[in-house]
């Protein structure tokens, strides 16, 4: 944590902050060609442009004092908020990619064998052995195969394989 | 009387095999996802949240209320075993639970934390049964002016909660609300932001939401972050002494302080159990009665922290249930189970399915039985739970936010909703924007909508009734009175000077 008083330059969570509220800035400039059809001769409370309106606003404002805040260091306190600061990012990133890949191969290959190669792959991206990365891909695929669609009836059409 | 009444049709209501067996599962899930590092009853509330779905209301609220109290309790384990809180509010448990421990103590400081922490759960259902009825009695007399000023009060204190940080709040807060307007509103029949898509006409849906934010984002941080090492050598020794089981009771004056600030910083709006157990803590620190030092094994310290940290359940479920208003990130998704089922928590609850009331208050006097049993018999193996690599956990999280996410609907947009919210939890996290707001924005959003049209409606656009109305100018003067706080503070302290 640097100390109190330094300044801190643009930093990408500055930067991130930025661009949220100028998001909610542009979408609240926006409304009137995203509310189908606009209610132009609604009172301004009666309005259903009013509430998000209002809501984006007032996002936009806190947006823009939060980067103003973050000009210095900001102390933070424990919470039940996530704390990701030991994580490491690009192996965060390939897990999704894996993620997104599981998603698209579901509905073509079936559950049970996606969920398979899902977990397999995953394992052998976080670095596990070939022994564990078995002993967890085939039993957990399986056990969640039978619950899912077995005992809940999760209906997830039927791919070329299981 | 009338509350005995309650309670015993509250114990008929929970009598049906459904029931028990969700009792029976959501609290021994709670306990497991206590001890098990990483992972915390958000997640796991979120991932089961669309199962509750083709359950009975009590059912699904059960199971999830099991989760919610089992791990409190579990949270313990692994702060006096390994040193490692399994939860952020088991914190203050590990600072004498652990010295305890590594003076070959490690049962008594086990029996000490559980029968607290049991003591904080009974006690916080009982208060929330005697102070629901009459809570909500006043709060029937609120009309839409009333509702609004409770929501935005709500929505004050969340913000206040995060104090540095209380701009990112409000900011995701406010997205929140906005996320809550997406979709074919109601009263207008106007198409807000759906891009022309036709599945955002239903709206954004709360449950991928809260299984990206809380389930796919902490599964990626558990997967990418290093296994954690510890001291494995006191897990062995997990057990629990039937001496120190009634040892809690030698320091009434310090479980009263942990009880009470439990329990009245639950009520709070996302305050959380952390700070509760920080502030119990400090205070048990004066006026002690063991001569131990705080930090080296005082059993004073384990019963403040673990009295205010279970006797928060009951205090958060206050408002959810009298006035609709989550207390935290899992009461607002424990409300999703209420929203899916069209029962509308709110005074009127009270009236239109009082079961439903009565129920939660068994269940939860009910839940801390089952909890307290199950750990008696189980925390020996329950403790071995510690040596489970988190990337492990982190992969099968992942798996389950999958078909969590893709059951709710059985649509594999649901899927992509939660992958969205899932990569901007995570990118929030890593910049320290807190995500829990956005949740309750959500959760809020609508209410505060219908209530304040309603009430700018009936005045015609006036803002007078929110000022000339007693409740609703009181709850503005608060508002401006926490606001100006900061300040008035600083004013103050000058003056003395």
């Amino acid at each position: 944590m640097q100390p109190e008083s330094s300044l801190r330059g643009w930093s990408w969570d500055r930067v991130l902050l930025l661009v949220l509220a100028v998001l909610a800035g542009g979408l609240a400039l926006a409304s009137r060609s995203l509310i189908v059809p606009y209610p132009q001769a609604a009172a301004w409370f009666e309005s259903a442009a009013f509430f998000p309106l209002l809501a984006l606003g007032l996002m936009a404002l806190a947006g823009v004092v939060e980067v103003f805040n973050r000009r210095r260091a900001i102390e933070l306190k424990d919470s039940e908020e996530l704390d990701s600061s030991q994580a490491r990012m690009g192996l965060a990133w390939a897990m999704l990619g894996l993620f997104g890949l599981y998603m698209l191969v579901v509905p073509w290959l079936g559950y049970l064998s996606s969920t398979v190669l899902f977990l397999i792959a995953s394992s052998r991206v976080l670095g596990f052995a070939w022994r564990t990365t078995w002993a967890l891909s085939l039993p957990l695929a399986l056990v969640m195969w039978w619950v899912f669609l077995k005992l809940l009836k999760v209906h997830f059409g039927h791919g070329w394989l299981i | 009387m009338e509350f005995f009444e309650s309670l015993s049709q509250g114990f008929a209501a929970l009598g049906t095999w459904q029931i028990v067996l969700s009792l029976l599962m959501g609290s021994a899930l709670g306990i497991v996802v206590g001890v098990l590092p990483g992972v915390g009853p958000g997640v796991t509330i979120a991932v089961l949240l669309p199962f509750t779905y083709g359950m009975a209301p009590l059912a699904g609220i059960s199971l999830l209320l099991g989760v919610y109290c089992g791990a409190f309790y579990g949270g313990a384990v692994t702060s006096i075993l390994i040193r490692t809180p399994g939860e952020a509010s088991s914190i203050m448990t590990m600072f004498d639970g652990y010295p305890m421990a590594r003076n070959g103590q490690a049962q008594r400081a086990l029996s000490l934390a559980f029968m607290s922490a049991f003591i904080g759960g009974i006690v916080s259902a009982l208060l929330l049964g005697l102070a629901a009825r009459p809570l909500a009695g006043f709060a029937a007399k609120f009309g839409a002016p009333e509702s609004v000023m409770a929501i935005l009060l709500a929505s004050l204190c969340v913000g206040k909660a995060y104090q540095r940080q209380f701009a990112s709040a409000m900011m995701m807060m406010c997205l929140g609300f906005f996320l809550a307007t997406v979709g074919i509103d109601p009263n207008s029949n106007e198409q807000r932001y759906t891009l022309g898509i036709p599945a955002l006409l239903s709206g954004i849906p709360l449950v991928p939401v809260a299984v990206g934010m809380f389930g796919m984002a902490q599964a990626l941080v558990m997967v990418s972050s290093p296994v954690p090492t510890f001291d494995p050598s006191l897990i062995g020794r997990a057990g629990v002494s039937w001496r120190a089981f009634l040892e809690p009771f030698k320091y009434p004056k310090t479980l009263g302080k942990g009880l009470f600030l439990g329990s009245a910083i639950g009520v709070l709006p996302a305050v959380g159990a952390a700070l509760s157990t920080s502030l119990a803590y400090f205070w048990a620190q004066r006026g002690a009665k063991d001569p131990t030092p705080f930090g080296e094994g005082n059993p004073e310290g384990i019963v403040a922290a673990e009295s205010a940290n279970n006797s928060n359940s009951g205090g958060a479920m206050i408002t959810v249930l009298t006035l609709g208003i989550p207390g935290d990130a899992i009461t607002a998704i424990i409300m999703g189970v209420f929203v899916v089922h069209g029962i509308v928590p709110g005074p009127s609850l009270f009236m239109d399915r009082p079961e439903i009331i009565n129920g939660v208050l068994s269940a939860l006097l009910v839940i801390n039985v089952v909890i307290l049993i199950l750990l008696v018999v189980c925390v020996k193996p329950l403790a071995h739970l510690a040596y489970v690599n988190p990337r492990i956990l982190g992969l099968a999280i992942l798996a389950l936010c999958f078909v969590g996410a893709y059951s709710a609907a059985n649509s594999m947009y649901y899927v992509l909703i939660a992958t969205v919210f899932g990569v901007f939890g995570l990118v929030c996290a890593r910049a320290n924007i807190p995500t829990i707001p956005l949740i309750l924005g959500m959760v809020m959003g609508d209410t505060l909508e219908s209530t304040l049209r309603q009430a700018l409606g009936r005045s015609d656009g006036s803002l007078m009734p929110f000022i000339e109305r007693p409740i609703s100018a009181s709850i503005l003067a608060v508002m401006v009175l926490m606001l100006a706080w900061p300040w008035l503070s600083r004013v103050l302290i000058k003056s003395k000077d």
